[in-house]
């Protein structure tokens, strides 16, 4: 590139870049003194006029040359990629990753655990071979393991109610010798949430499994298949393994259930309407709201 | 109280009409355990029997009967003494179950609940469900057999 006057033309090297992170740099200057050429004519009486003016550059190219050495901002040196190998090799000698064997009596015998220890600390438990019975254990967000025993403790209670009352009352409703058994039933389910509910009161762990496990009651009060599928999502993520048990009984507890929900009747509005208003209650105590 | 004159699909359209009004008790009844807990005033099971279950257990199902009897003497031309005697006994049945689980639950707490723990009277609960709901289809069967 080249400009005239004064103009500064500096090529930055592309030369290697060596330890001292040194550049060569060159500057080229073409031509530092412009000056006006005017050309002239005379007329007959030899008066002089200018025929033309222009700008002239004098051509005088000069350039230099120097060597400009740059302190690096960071010592940080980035090293090439590592193998995974070399990674976990790293991540093992750091602590934060280790591996332990489980061995059991019952299915599945065994299981390869992986322990990630950052802040919280995941343990992940598993057979590679056979399926199904994965654990998986957080330390350091109790509160999830907490509100997840108290889940699966009261999704048990109210499983055993929601059967007791459909195959009780639900069944009287379909063939109703009369209304009185089902609504003494609905009132007496409503009574155990409420004392349910009493007890839980001061725990905030067990007030959000309580809300929890309404919504949940009320999915199912709408449509099995959907309270189902929820909790299917809400285990397999959390604790997939432990409640693997309680999973299949509460699945056949439903599956038992379901025929009877071929006709919508009127408890089944009463029960998703308490187990929301229930679920909506709970939420605002766990929130503090009331 | 079995002169059935309704079809089976009309009588649950009736029922999901006094659902509405049954479940509004319920929806007070949740309201006033909420400000019950929020000031402290439920100490013991007692408190929770005596404040809240007794009121759930008779309230909202005399609601349920009474609606009922309204929707039902709307629907089929019977004499009001034919609705009252309905009433009369499904309100019996209520305040003896009402009252049956009351001391049922009583018993449960106060006898079984330093075996059983905390759980005793959901247990109790359960346990009276089934006892009850035996007690009462036997009952209706008589009722229906003896054309009452």
């Amino acid at each position: 590139m080249t400009f005239g006057n004064d103009a500064l033309c500096a090529f930055l090297g592309m030369g290697e870049i060596d330890e001292m992170l040194t550049r060569h740099v060159e500057a080229v200057f073409e031509g530092d003194d412009p000056c006006s050429a005017i050309a002239y004519a005379f007329t007959p009486n030899g008066t002089e006029y200018a025929v033309c003016t222009t700008i002239q550059y004098g051509f005088k190219p000069s350039s230099n040359s120097t060597w400009l050495t740059v302190k690096p901002q960071s010592t940080e040196i980035v090293k090439s990629t590592e193998t995974p190998e070399q990674l976990q090799e790293e991540a093992e000698q750091n602590g934060w990753l280790s591996t332990w064997h489980e061995w059991s009596w019952w299915y599945p015998w065994y299981r390869l655990h992986v322990k990630i220890n950052i802040n919280p600390t995941i343990d992940i438990g598993f057979n590679p071979i056979l399926p199904g019975g994965e654990t998986y254990q957080w330390e350091g967000l109790e509160i999830f393991a907490e509100v997840l025993a108290e889940f699966i403790e009261e999704l048990t209670i109210d499983i055993v109610m929601l059967f007791l009352e459909y195959v009780l009352a639900k069944g009287l409703s379909i063939v109703p010798i009369t209304w009185v058994p089902a609504a003494i039933t609905l009132a007496l389910k409503f009574g155990t949430q409420l004392w349910l509910l009493l007890n839980a009161w001061s725990n905030q762990a067990k007030m959000l499994a309580v809300a929890l496990v309404n919504f949940v009651m009320a999915l199912i009060a709408t449509r099995v298949s959907i309270g189902v599928a929820f909790i299917n999502a809400l285990f397999n993520i959390m604790y997939a393994g432990t409640i693997s048990a309680l999973y299949k009984l509460q699945n056949e507890l439903i599956g038992a259930a379901e025929p009877i929900q071929h006709v919508r009747t009127w408890i089944d509005g009463v029960e998703i309407g308490m187990d929301l208003s229930l679920g909506v209650t709970a939420l605002a105590r766990f929130l503090g709201w009331v | 109280m079995t002169n059935d004159d309704l079809s089976w699909e009309e009588k649950n359209q009736l029922y999901k009409i006094c659902a509405i009004p049954m479940f509004i008790t319920f929806c007070i009844f949740l309201i006033y355990f909420v400000y019950l807990m929020k000031n402290a005033l439920i100490q013991t099971t007692w408190d929770f029997l005596t404040n809240v279950l007794i009121g759930i257990a008779i309230i909202p199902l005399l609601i349920f009967a009474l609606t009922f009897e309204l929707l039902y003497h709307q629907k089929i031309e019977k004499p009001l003494k034919f609705h009252l005697k309905r009433f009369g006994i499904n309100a019996s049945l209520i305040l003896i179950s009402a009252l049956s689980i009351f001391v049922f639950l009583l018993f449960v707490d106060t006898v079984l609940s330093p075996y059983l723990g905390g759980r005793a009277i959901l247990i109790g609960a359960v346990l009276w469900t089934v006892i009850f709901f035996m007690i009462v289809t036997k009952y209706q069967r008589f009722l229906k057999s003896s054309k009452i």
